[in-house]
C-alpha cells in the first residue's frame, strides 16, 4: 500500500513563497500529475515529497506514517530527473545498481536485479558502457532503470521528457504509461505539458503560484474545469474565451458582448439563479458547431474565417467577429475557405461559464 | 579559430620561438651552469666544453646532508599541506557551494579577502604564535602555517568546481541512499576530479615555493629547500657556483615536473581559480 | 522484494539517522568547523594581533616592552623618508612590470590563439615560469645578469654591444629594471592564460561582421578584439600592481635590497623594519597599510573587469 497524502505543504525561500498550501490525496496505484507553468511550485512540491527539500510547513504521510522529516532514502521512493542525472564516472551497470550497493545488498542479488531491470528496458547490451556513450533515449531508460530496480513504493518524475525531441518524447511517454500499467506503482509526475498530463495521468493537480487550483480525475479536469485558469491551461487548442454579460431569466439565457449577441432557450433548470452575471464564457473547439451563414439560430453568430490549421485528421478554423475570435474543429472535407463568412453555434450544454471577477466556475 | 591577424606563418613561428626562448633562457642558463665546471662559464667569453658536462655537482649536492634534509622537509611539508588543504578545503567548500548555511555570504567574503593577505602581515604574530605552541622549527608548525595560508585559495577553487556539478546529480545520489556527506564523497568528488587535481597541484606548488614563513619560522631542523637555496646563494664565498646551480635546479624540479605532467589541469585551475 | 519504509526507532534515532536528518544549516556549519578553526587560529588571530601590534611602539633593540601609541606609527610612516622613497621605487617597479608584462602577455595570448604546429607543446613550456618559486626566479635572474658569469654579459659581449662585462646589479635603476623583467618573466604565464581564455570566448561571428563592414586587420583588432579584452587587461594591471606591492622573495635573492637601499620595495621595507631594526610596531603598521591596499585593489579588480563586460553586453 503506497498512499501518499500531502497535508498543507508549504515552502518558503526567505520572502518567496514557492509553495503556499498544497493538500493532495494520492491513492495507492494512482498516476498523479502536478501540472503547471514554471514557477508554480510543482517541482518544489515533488522535492519536498522526496525529502530533497526541507518542508517549511505541513506534513507528508505515506500509508498513514508521517515521513516529513525523513531522509530521502528512508522513504522508499525513487526519482527520475529531467536531465537524467546519471553518474558520469560510472558505467550503466553501476549507475543502475548504485542504490543497491549503498544498501549493501549481496553481489549476486545486485547482479540479478540490475540485469533483470536492464533487460526489461532493453538495456542489457549496454551495461558495460559509459554514460557519455549513450544516446538521449538510452540515457533516459537508464534513469528509469535506476529508479525501477529499487522497487520503490512511489515513483517520482521531475519533467523527465522535457529534454527529448518530439518523436522520442512520444515514445517514452508510451513507455512510461506501459510501465505504470504493468507495475501499478503509485507515481507522481511533474510537467508543464498538459497533453502529457492528459495522456499519462489518472489524476491531475493543476497548480499556479504555489497553490493547487484544481485536483481531480484527468477527464473531469478536462470536461469540468472549475477555474478559468484550468480551463485555458488544459486542452489543445486552447479553450476559446469571450468576456461579456450573461442574463438568466427562467429557462432563457442571453449573452451580450461587444458586437455579439447569443440567446438560448429551454435551458435545463436549475443551472443558475435568475439575474445578471459578468462572465467569461468558454467553449472548446470541438464543441463549437460550424454551419453556413444561412443558419440563423440564436445561439450562434456570424464571423469571417481568418485562419485554417489543417492537422490532417481535423482542421481548426479560426473565426473572427469584431474583437472576438473563436476556434472550431471540423472535418477537413467540410472546412470553409479563408475569408468566407460562417456561423458558429455554441450549444448551452457545452458552455463553461466563469465569474469574470473570481474566475471560478459558475455552472 | 578566428584568424584575426593575417600574419604570415613564418612571423608567427618566429615570435613564438622568441617567447619560448625568453621563457626557457633563465632556466636553461642555470641548467648549463649546473653541469659545467665554473671555470668554463666564468671566463670571458664563456668556454663551454661539451665533453666536460658532468652530473657530479648534482651528486655532490645530494650528498650534502643539509640539502637533502631541506629537500625532505619541503617534500613532506608540501605533500601533507596539500592533503590537509584538500580534505579540510573540500569539507568547507561543499557547504559554501551548496548548502543554505546562515551567514554564508560572510564566510564567502572572508575567504575571498583572506586569499589576498600578504604573508608579510602575518609573519611576526605567526612567529610568536608558533613559539608559544612550541612549534618553531618543526614540520608540524610549517604544515599548520602553510595549510592555513593556502586554505582560502583552495576553498575558493574547490567551491567553484563543486558549483559546476548539476544539482540533480547530488539529488539522485541522495535518492539512492547517500547521505549528504556520502554524496560529496561518492559523486561530487569523482565528478570534479580534474578540478581537484588542479587544486592539489596548486596547493603543492604553493607550499613548495613558500619562502618567507620558512625563512623566519625555521632555523635548522625544518628548513625548506627554498630557504636553503637562498642561503647558498648569499654566502659570498662559496666553493663552487656549479653546486649552487645544481641546488637551484633541484629545488625547481618538482614543480616543473608537475607542470609537464599535469599541465592541462593547471591551465583549468588557473582560469577557474581567478574567477570571483 | 519491495523496499520497506523504515520506521524510525521508537526511542532515540541512531547517530547515523540523526546525521541524515540534520538540517542543512547545522550540517553545513559542522563541515565548516575544521577550516574555521584552522583559519581563526593561524590566520585571523595573527591578523588581529598584527593590528594590535601596529598600535604599539615596539623597539626591541631598545627595550622588550610594548607601549601603546595609538595611530602614531601610521602617522609617522607618512612622514618617513625611507617610506616615501620605497613607495616611489615600488611605483616605478610596478609601472615597469605592468608595461612589460601586460604587453608581452597580450602578444603571447594573440600568438597562442593562432593555430600552429607545436602549439600544445608551446603552451606547456610557457607555463614553466609559473611553477618556479619567486625565490628561485630571483636566483635565476641574478645569475643571468651576473657580473662574472652571467649569460647577458656573455651574449652582449659576443654581439659586440659591450666591450667588457658590466656589473648590472650595482646600479639601482638598472636593478629595478631587472627586477621588473624577472617579475614579468614569472607572471607572464598567468596573464597570458587569462587573456587567452578571454580571447577564445570572442565569437567568430563578430570578426566576420567586421570584415563585412570593411575592417581590416588593425581595424578588427581595435574594434572587436580590444573592447572584449579591456576588462581582462584592467584586471591584469591590478593583479600586477598587487604583485609589485607584495614582492619580497624575488628581491631577497636578486639584490637583497641593494645596491644600498636601491631596490628596497615596500614589502622589503617591512621586512627590514621587522627583522633588522626590530621595530615591530612600525613594521606592523606598514604591513597593515600594505595589506589594506592589496585587499582593496584585489576586491576592485573583478568589479572593474566585469563592469566592462556588462557594458559590452549592452553595447554589443
Amino acid at each position: 500500500m503506497s498512499r501518499v497524502e500531502l497535508r498543507g505543504l508549504s515552502k518558503s525561500f526567505g520572502p518567496v513563497h514557492a509553495v503556499r498550501n498544497v493538500s493532495l490525496d494520492i491513492p495507492d496505484h494512482a498516476f498523479v500529475t502536478l501540472l503547471g507553468p514554471s514557477g508554480c511550485g510543482k517541482t518544489t512540491t515533488l522535492n519536498m515529497t522526496a525529502g530533497l527539500e526541507p518542508v517549511t510547513g505541513g506534513d507528508i504521510v505515506l500509508d498513514g506514517t508521517p515521513i516529513t522529516g525523513w531522509a530521502p532514502h528512508e522513504r522508499g521512493m525513487a526519482m527520475v530527473f529531467q536531465n537524467y542525472a546519471l553518474y558520469p564516472h560510472m558505467n550503466v551497470f553501476d549507475n543502475i545498481g548504485f542504490a543497491l550497493k549503498l544498501q549493501r545488498r549481496p553481489r549476486p542479488e545486485i547482479d540479478q536485479r540490475v540485469r533483470a531491470t536492464a533487460d526489461a528496458l532493453e538495456l542489457g547490451a549496454l551495461l558495460g558502457r559509459r554514460i557519455s556513450q549513450l544516446s538521449g533515449g538510452q540515457q533516459q531508460r537508464v534513469a528509469l532503470a535506476r529508479a525501477m530496480v529499487k522497487e520503490p513504493r512511489v515513483f517520482l518524475f521531475d519533467e523527465p521528457l522535457s529534454n527529448l525531441d518530439a518523436a522520442l518524447r512520444t515514445r517514452m511517454r508510451i513507455e512510461i504509461k506501459r510501465l505504470h500499467q504493468q507495475l501499478r506503482t503509485t507515481s507522481i509526475f511533474v510537467t508543464h505539458d498538459q497533453e502529457e498530463a492528459m495522456i499519462l495521468s489518472d489524476f491531475i493537480a493543476v497548480m499556479r503560484d504555489g497553490l493547487v487550483v484544481q485536483y481531480g480525475p484527468a477527464d473531469e479536469i478536462y470536461r469540468r474545469p472549475n477555474h478559468h485558469y484550468v480551463a485555458t491551461f488544459i486542452g489543445k487548442p486552447r479553450m476559446g474565451i469571450v468576456r461579456g454579460r450573461l442574463r438568466i431569466a427562467g429557462a432563457a439565457a442571453e449573452f451580450l458582448a461587444e458586437g455579439l449577441e447569443l440567446r438560448w432557450s429551454g435551458i435545463p433548470l436549475p443551472t443558475l439563479a435568475d439575474g445578471e452575471y459578468e462572465v467569461l464564457l468558454g467553449v472548446r473547439a470541438e464543441d463549437v458547431r460550424l454551419s453556413s451563414n444561412t443558419d440563423s439560430a440564436d445561439d450562434g453568430f456570424d464571423g469571417s474565417v481568418e485562419l485554417l490549421e489543417p492537422l490532417g485528421s481535423d482542421t481548426f478554423v479560426e473565426v473572427r467577429r469584431g474583437a472576438h475570435s473563436l476556434t472550431a474543429r471540423v472535418e477537413p472535407e467540410k472546412a470553409p475557405r479563408v475569408g468566407e463568412t460562417v456561423r458558429l453555434r455554441l450549444p448551452w450544454s457545452r458552455l463553461h461559464l466563469f465569474d469574470a471577477t473570481t474566475e471560478q466556475r459558475i455552472n | 579559430m578566428a584568424r584575426m591577424q593575417r600574419l604570415r606563418p613564418a612571423a608567427v613561428y618566429a615570435l613564438v620561438a622568441l617567447f619560448l626562448l625568453w621563457t626557457v633562457a633563465p632556466i636553461a642558463w642555470i641548467a648549463t651552469m649546473s653541469v659545467q665546471p665554473e671555470i668554463n662559464y666564468v671566463s670571458v667569453p664563456p668556454q663551454l666544453r661539451l665533453e666536460q658536462t658532468s652530473l657530479r655537482w648534482y651528486i655532490a649536492t645530494l650528498a650534502d646532508p643539509d640539502f637533502v634534509a631541506a629537500m625532505q622537509t619541503s617534500a613532506v611539508v608540501s605533500f601533507v599541506t596539500m592533503l590537509l588543504c584538500l580534505v579540510i578545503g573540500a569539507l568547507a567548500a561543499y557547504p559554501l557551494a551548496r548548502l543554505n548555511v546562515p551567514h554564508r555570504n560572510l564566510y564567502l567574503t572572508v575567504s575571498v579577502v583572506s586569499r589576498m593577505l600578504p604573508a608579510m602581515i602575518l609573519i611576526i604574530p605567526m612567529f610568536l604564535l608558533l613559539r608559544w605552541l612550541r612549534l618553531l622549527d618543526s614540520y608540524l608548525g610549517l604544515i599548520m602555517v602553510y595549510t592555513a595560508f593556502l586554505l582560502p585559495y583552495v576553498i575558493w577553487m574547490l567551491k567553484n568546481f563543486f558549483e559546476q556539478v548539476p544539482y540533480a546529480l547530488e539529488a539522485a545520489a541522495r535518492m539512492d541512499g547517500c547521505s549528504r556527506l556520502g554524496a560529496l564523497v561518492r559523486v561530487i568528488i569523482p565528478v570534479t576530479a580534474p578540478g581537484i587535481v588542479a587544486t592539489a597541484v596548486f596547493a603543492f606548488i604553493g607550499a613548495w615555493n613558500e619562502f618567507l614563513f620558512g625563512l623566519i619560522l625555521s632555523t635548522s631542523k625544518a628548513v625548506p629547500v627554498t630557504v636553503k637555496l637562498s642561503s647558498l646563494v648569499s654566502t659570498t664565498f662559496h666553493s663552487d657556483t656549479s653546486l649552487v646551480a645544481a641546488a637551484g635546479m633541484l629545488s625547481l624540479l618538482p614543480p616543473v615536473l608537475l607542470v609537464f605532467v599535469l599541465n592541462r589541469f593547471i591551465v583549468q585551475g588557473l582560469v577557474e581559480g581567478m574567477k570571483y | 522484494m519491495q523496499q520497506t519504509v523504515s520506521e524510525p526507532a521508537a526511542a532515540r534515532p541512531s547517530l547515523r539517522q540523526r546525521l541524515h536528518r540534520m538540517g542543512e544549516a547545522r550540517f553545513g556549519l559542522l563541515l565548516l568547523i575544521p577550516a574555521a578553526f584552522l583559519l581563526l587560529l593561524f590566520l585571523i588571530g595573527p591578523l588581529l594581533y598584527a593590528l594590535l601590534m601596529s598600535l604599539q611602539q615596539i623597539e626591541l633593540t631598545i627595550s622588550p616592552n610594548w607601549r601603546w601609541v595609538g595611530l602614531d606609527n601610521y602617522l609617522a610612516l607618512l612622514g618617513e623618508r625611507a617610506v616615501r622613497e620605497s613607495l616611489g621605487r615600488t611605483l616605478v617597479f610596478a609601472g615597469l612590470t605592468i608595461g612589460i608584462s601586460v604587453f608581452m602577455a597580450l602578444g603571447l595570448a594573440l600568438l597562442l590563439n593562432e593555430p600552429f604546429r607545436g602549439r600544445s607543446m608551446s603552451r606547456v613550456l610557457v607555463l614553466l615560469p609559473w611553477a618556479v618559486a619567486p625565490v628561485v626566479a630571483g636566483v635565476l635572474w641574478r645569475y643571468l645578469f651576473h657580473s662574472n658569469y652571467g649569460l647577458i654579459n656573455a651574449l652582449l659581449l659576443q654581439f659586440g654591444i659591450i666591450s667588457a662585462y658590466r656589473v648590472w646589479l650595482d646600479s639601482a635603476p638598472v636593478a629595478i629594471l631587472i627586477a621588473a623583467l624577472a617579475t614579468s618573466w614569472k607572471t607572464l604565464p598567468f596573464l597570458a592564460l587569462i587573456l587567452l581564455a578571454r580571447l577564445q570566448s570572442i565569437p567568430e561571428a563578430l570578426y566576420r561582421a567586421a570584415r563585412m563592414d570593411g575592417a581590416r586587420t588593425w581595424g578588427r583588432f581595435r574594434y572587436v578584439t580590444l573592447p572584449h579584452l579591456r576588462g581582462m587587461l584592467i584586471f591584469a594591471v591590478v593583479m600586477q600592481t598587487i604583485v609589485a606591492l607584495q614582492s619580497f622573495d624575488l628581491i631577497f635573492t636578486l639584490t637583497r635590497g641593494g645596491p644600498g637601499q636601491g631596490t628596497v620595495l615596500l614589502s622589503y621595507l617591512v621586512f627590514i623594519n621587522a627583522f633588522e631594526r626590530l621595530s615591530l610596531g612600525r613594521a606592523a603598521a606598514m604591513a597593515v597599510l600594505l595589506a589594506l591596499l592589496i585587499v582593496v585593489l584585489g576586491s576592485l579588480a573583478p568589479l572593474l573587469a566585469s563592469e566592462r563586460r556588462r557594458k559590452e553586453a549592452v553595447d554589443g
